[in-house]
């Protein structure tokens, strides 16, 4: 009896500290990979001559457009 | 290298919403996903409502790339984030993750320009959002690729249609750094809204002489 006492004590004891303990429970961030088909470069065609040069120039031009202040005629 | 961006200037949004019907012009986009839209604020209150056009801002730190379970995100050289409906498989967690609640899901019954059903997966089918008018990842300027993603005016030296036909300018779409100097010109001449915080990290002074200045017109820069 008193040696099932014992053991009940010894499991009980281990059993309220194995509640004390904590694991980590943070996933951990893991950037993921685009696993999609590759897409073709915008600057990539006749219009441009392949040249990403020609498109950027092009692409800042129209930019410069959106505003009043340098386009002809404007405030 | 460009980083593409949007722009709203609210102090000039007039709610016209031109900027969405010519994004669903463009892109044929079906009934229910609405890739851009208006959103006012104190709606009928004198000198309080403000407008602003929202949609995908192609953010530098896109967070529905970072939820996307089947990394069907990309971005691009330009810093647009696009991504591949073949591989979406319409989660919506991008739609919980988005701040501007840009990723878009096809109502039941939607179907694509060339007719075929746009119900490819399940009730909420595949995402659709703004392209910054750059298409996906097909061809560029094939069928194929209007059909999933609209039209790629990115590649044909073009900037975004919504932008480019903003009647009022108040949205600007574009090379972050040529909108930013755009910008700071307009609030320098306006005499107001460079107090607001935040003003000079987002706005400060640039390094170099802005290319938006109007030409042989020194104006003081905000500080």
């Amino acid at each position: 009896m008193k040696r099932l006492s014992c053991l009940i004590a010894v499991v009980l004891v281990a059993g309220i500290q194995s509640g004390c303990g904590e694991m980590p429970q943070d996933a951990p961030y893991q950037g993921g990979h685009y696993a999609g088909k590759p897409d073709t470069p915008n600057w990539q065609g006749e219009a441009f001559d392949g040249k990403r040069e020609n498109w950027e120039r092009e692409i800042k031009r129209r930019n410069k457009l959106q505003s009043e202040y340098t386009r002809p005629g404007g405030a | 290298m460009a980083r593409m961006k949007f722009l709203c200037d609210a102090e000039r949004c007039i709610e016209c919403n031109g900027c969405v019907t010519a994004c669903k012009n463009e892109h044929e986009v079906p009934w229910g996903i609405n890739r851009r839209r208006v959103v006012t604020i104190n709606d009928g209150q004198e000198g309080a409502e403000k407008s602003m056009s929202v949609a995908c801002m192609h953010c530098s730190d896109a967070p529905c790339m970072a939820v996307c379970p089947v990394d069907c995100f990309y971005k691009t050289d330009d810093g647009v984030v696009l991504h591949d409906k073949d591989l979406c498989i319409g989660c919506g967690y991008c739609f919980y993750a988005c701040p501007f609640g840009a990723p878009q899901f096809p109502a039941s019954n939607a179907s694509a320009p060339d007719g075929r059903s746009t119900d490819w997966f399940g009730a909420r089918g595949k995402m659709d959002k703004c392209t910054f008018c750059a298409g996906g990842p097909e061809e560029n300027g094939s069928e194929e690729e209007f059909a999933k993603y609209g039209r790629n005016r990115l590649s044909e030296g073009k900037l975004p249609v919504c932008a480019e036909m903003c009647s009022t300018k108040a949205l600007l779409g574009g090379d972050g750094d040529v909108l930013a100097d755009i910008y700071r010109e307009r609030v320098t001449v306006r005499g107001k809204g460079s107090e607001v915080w935040g003003w000079g990290t987002a706005y400060g002074k640039p390094e170099r002489q802005s290319d938006a200045s109007p030409a042989g017109k020194k104006t003081e820069q905000a500080s």
